[in-house]
């Protein structure tokens, strides 16, 4: 096997965690805030709901071959052209996902914090450290999670306490004021980022040792971390209201900049920037040992660490040239990501399954029919 | 100029460090796979050092999914 | 000749033979020398069966050296049987040699009621072997190899005309510190003796506070020049069987010509070279290595080295002390978070500084800025400049303070609190702020309880700075998360370095970051310890209800 690392339910539940909360915690609201104005709450627990559905597939899909990857799946179901044509459709998503998320990491440091460092320095630094972990292995990267997962947990709150007096009903009233449409509208959107990408999961969840307990540890730290990022908007409608939510890129770091308390506590927008850098470190991080290893399997090679640099300079070089600038790449995650996920991560996986499902059902009858003869 | 001198160095002790121990295992299909991906990587830093304009592939996308977005 | 009495820091050692209560630890402890060195020399020299020979090749094998005695006298009536021994001045304990051995031998053996038939040529070996040496430790020898060893490790040597096997006694005591308070790991409260430099001493440390006959002495030779003892204690049934195995196959791989201290066997058995972070544990302190071995891991003693190994070391060990099971629990918990928040500070401090006041400038409070920019007005140097000259300074300093004679010592704190303090400050070369950020880095990292994860610390606080430099905050933050990484692909004897908190395993977390009461420390850690996990069952102490005190 490719990986001889193993990771246990919890680890599992605190990487789906954090890879729930990783980058929607800075893009979400405002997306969310630009469809569904002041009921963008709503919006995002439906979202939420509807979410459980797409956990509820992967979860079908891989206990349809528990020791199996989802490239794996798609050799055995599907044969071996088709299946790793479809292998590597799901592995291009991710390919584009990482470089996406290097450049978020890029556009954000430099437009809000480092503002004088070039860009590619930035992404080429956090790809590099990306690299060192996914070369340590999945058992590493968990566990690292493991160890920052209280920092995150303590930052937010700390941050949520800090925010509560700034809170003004005001600004989520009216409710419904555009109706359901705009609500669901904005659900829609907001299931590309980051529900459905939880797909990459199927590439990690054979690795877990405690098979019974994986799905529980699924569904929760999605639904935790889903509920994270509804609390999140919420308080950042409350806090700045729904126009200026939608008009910032990165309005959950502007919230930051409104915490005043007394005299000293001022400007700690930089807890944003770490709580941020650390999650959507751990979900780049995934997406690309996800892509490596998805990789070293459809060439079958033995070791899916010799691909980490050629794939770092793909990487790099399709975060610089994917998005000529941050409005083409919002227009981007406003319209198409959505449609794109749903293709890649829902009706891909949909199909596998019901093939899946079918072939075993024959499989089975066969069996029963060569018995009884 | 130095740049693509630059890059090309860093592939080159790369695939060094990671490709001396293959060919000595002979694991040839490692190697090539490594190198394909490896000149296509370096290939789209180079256009990118040049300023050479790359077409973007998610306009494609963008095209494909507008009936899908609303 | 030396004197019995213990003086204050010469000693003699305590022979061995006399305490009934040792001799099984020693029996034990002879069995796997022998075992040991049979399987490390392959080709042994067989005794000659001529005295004069054996002399001689001995004599021409040690040369000259004044300090190996060679005594060679008759025995028997009429003096027909010739016998020599040989011990090494200095190493044996000469009186026991004189009053036990030679007495006996020469004077005793004669005055003895033994008729001539019985005292014969031919079985002089068993009479002296079983009636006429009052020693407690005696190995049979029949080759020179191992004539040598117990000749230079101050046992004393008993060879007959005529056999082609000789006799050692053990009878080492040479001149030792003694037991000492330890000077590295100091303690307020908790016993105050500490391992000194000879094999003997320690593990009878540890043994005076493990009575258990389980506690196991395992002892070999490691060194082809220098035969160094090196044991290794475990609790038999509390120990992970694999784990003792391990260790064993470690400690034999190990092909080496001298091991001169502990930290020789430490470097070529842990499991990562190239990491800043310690994964044996060294200590001092018979208390600390005590309360190891009932945790299931197991100690590796060292002769000539007060410094203990413990294996496996995780990294909460190097924030634990053993002081923090002799104070109160809530004291001693609050004093672990201490360490953290001090580790952290020494690693963080000056990067964030460089950081802040390079990138971030904005999150200072403005009055704070005003002051701090400033004091910064005539400092020619940028942040980083300034922080690694005066954190290079503090290095040489504390290098300085640690390498030099006693008697300058003074000397050194004026130049240092003067030079770095005061000085450079009103010459400025560097700010005041600057300077109250490396002294707090300074004393942060002396809180460490171990000095080896300081030593990290101190590495590491470099590479903070160079990132804060280039990449501010989000430079430290990549360096965390590294640091994190490595210390997770870490694993000191096959058990994760981070255990009780990555993996989590919350059995475990009553005595990680928290220190609960002794009476809820019920089990042993989980992972160093497969067998007999359970450790005491005393209920929480209650005071005695009011109506029974009244009945």
């Amino acid at each position: 096997m490719l990986e001889k690392g193993k990771i246990s339910a919890f680890d599992f539940q605190v990487i789906v965690l954090v890879f729930t909360i990783g980058s929607s915690i800075l893009v979400g609201p405002g997306l969310l805030a630009r469809f569904a104005k002041q009921d963008a709450w709503m919006a995002s627990s439906l979202a939420l709901m509807i979410s459980v559905s797409f956990v509820f597939l992967y979860i079908r899909l891989a206990s349809l071959y528990p020791s199996l990857t989802f490239v794996e799946c798609n050799e055995k179901i599907l044969g071996k052209w088709i299946g790793n044509m479809v292998s590597i459709l799901f592995l291009s998503y991710f390919y584009y996902l990482s470089s996406g998320l290097v450049r978020e990491i890029g556009d954000f440091l430099t437009t809000q914090v480092l503002v004088e460092t070039p860009i590619q320095m930035i992404m080429i630094m956090f790809l590099l450290i990306s690299l060192f972990g996914v070369r340590l292995g999945l058992e590493v990267i968990c566990r690292t999670a493991v160890i920052f997962f209280p920092w995150i947990v303590g930052f937010l709150l700390m941050w949520f306490l800090f925010l509560i007096p700034e809170i003004k009903l005001v600004h989520i009233q009216p409710i419904f004021e555009g109706g359901i449409v705009p609500i669901i509208q904005g659900s829609y959107h907001s299931l590309g980022l980051p529900f459905l990408e939880l797909a990459i999961f199927l590439m990690i969840s054979p690795y877990v040792t405690e098979k019974e307990s994986v799905k529980k540890a699924f569904y929760r730290g999605t639904f935790i971390g889903g509920i994270i990022l509804s609390f999140l908007v919420t308080i950042s409608i409350l806090v700045m209201g729904a126009e200026f939510t939608a008009r910032n890129t990165y309005p959950s770091y502007i919230l930051g900049k409104k915490i005043s308390i007394g005299e000293f506590v001022q400007r700690i927008e930089i807890i944003v920037a770490i709580i941020w850098l650390f999650t959507i470190y751990f979900k780049l991080t995934i997406c690309y040992y996800g892509l490596a290893l998805g990789l070293a399997q459809v060439f079958k090679l033995n070791n899916y660490k010799i691909l980490l640099f050629p794939l770092a300079f793909l990487i790099i070089s399709l975060a610089l040239f994917s998005h000529p600038d941050i409005v083409h790449f919002h227009e981007f995650l406003d319209h198409t990501w959505t449609p794109l996920s749903l293709t890649i991560c829902f009706f891909l996986p949909l199909f596998v399954y019901v093939i899946g499902v079918i072939r075993k059902k024959r499989a089975i009858e066969n069996q029963s029919n060569t018995e009884n003869i | 100029m130095w740049a693509i001198i630059g890059l090309l160095m860093i592939g080159g002790v790369i695939s060094l460090f990671e490709i001396l121990p293959l060919i000595k295992q002979k694991n040839w299909r490692e190697v090539t796979v490594f190198f394909i991906l490896l000149s296509i990587g370096l290939l789209l830093n180079i256009l990118l050092v040049l300023r050479i304009e790359i077409p973007t592939p998610l306009d494609l996308l963008n095209q494909l999914y507008k009936p899908f977005t609303f | 000749m030396k004197s019995r009495k213990p003086i204050p820091l010469l000693k003699l050692r305590k022979r061995k033979h006399s305490q009934p209560g040792q001799s099984k630890k020693d029996q034990n402890l002879n069995i796997n020398q022998n075992e040991d060195t049979d399987q490390e020399q392959a080709v042994p020299i067989h005794l000659h069966r001529e005295l004069k020979k054996n002399i001689e090749y001995i004599k021409q094998m040690v040369g000259n050296s004044s300090d190996i005695v060679i005594r060679e006298f008759d025995l028997g009536q009429t003096g027909e049987i010739k016998i020599a021994i040989f011990y090494t001045d200095g190493l044996a304990d000469k009186s026991f040699v004189n009053d036990f051995i030679l007495e006996s031998l020469m004077v005793n053996i004669r005055t003895a009621n033994l008729g001539s038939d019985v005292l014969s040529k031919k079985n002089i070996y068993e009479i002296i072997k079983s009636h006429s040496l009052p020693a407690g430790e005696i190995n049979e020898l029949v080759d020179f190899n191992k004539v040598f060893y117990h000749i230079l490790s101050g046992d004393t040597v008993v060879l007959m005309d005529g056999f082609l096997k000789g006799l050692s006694i053990g009878s080492r005591g040479w001149a030792d510190r003694g037991v000492q308070e330890p000077s590295s790991q100091t303690v307020v409260r908790g016993p105050k003796d500490g391992f000194s430099e000879t094999l003997r001493t320690n593990t009878a440390l540890i043994r005076r506070r493990i009575k258990d006959p389980n506690l196991r002495i395992e002892t070999k030779q490691i060194g082809k020049k220098t035969q160094t003892d090196v044991s290794i204690i475990y609790l038999k049934d509390v120990a992970d069987e694999k784990l003792v195995q391990e260790v064993k196959a470690r400690l034999k791989k190990i092909n080496i010509d001298a091991i001169l201290e502990s930290g020789y066997i430490e470097e070529l058995i842990q499991d990562e070279t190239y990491s800043p972070f310690p994964t044996v544990y060294n200590t001092e302190r018979p208390d600390s290595v005590a309360g190891g071995i009932l945790e299931g891991r197991i100690a590796i003693v060292v002769d000539g080295t007060p410094f203990v190994l413990l294996v496996p070391a995780l990294f909460v060990h190097f924030f634990q002390s053993s002081e923090d099971y002799y104070q109160r629990a809530d004291i001693a918990t609050l004093i672990r978070f201490l360490r953290y928040f001090a580790f952290f500070l020494a690693l963080i401090t000056p990067s964030a500084y460089i950081a802040v006041t390079t990138f971030h400038q904005e999150m200072i409070p403005t009055p704070l800025l005003i002051s701090l920019s400033s004091q910064r007005e005539g400092v020619p140097f940028p942040a980083l400049v300034e922080a690694l000259m005066m954190e290079v300074t503090f290095e040489i300093l504390r290098e300085a303070g640690v390498r030099m004679p006693r008697a300058i010592g003074s000397s050194i704190s004026i130049v240092g609190a003067l030079v770095i303090g005061q000085a450079a400050v009103e010459a400025g070369i560097i700010s005041a702020s600057m300077v109250i950020i490396v002294s707090l880095t300074a004393i942060s990292s002396f809180v460490s309880p171990t000095f080896n994860m300081g030593i990290s610390v101190r590495i590491l606080r470099f590479i903070f700075m160079f990132l804060a430099a280039t990449f501010g905050l989000f430079g430290i933050i990549l360096g965390l998360i590294m640091m994190v990484l490595h210390l997770n692909s870490l694993r000191s004897f096959g058990i994760p370095y981070l255990a009780p908190n990555a993996p989590f395993i919350l059995k475990d977390q009553k005595d990680n970051f928290l220190r609960l009461p002794h009476w809820s420390l019920h089990s042993r850690p989980a992972l160093i310890n497969q067998q007999e996990t359970v450790k005491e069952n005393t209920a929480s102490p209650k005071p005695p209800q009011p109506d029974e005190a009244n009945q």
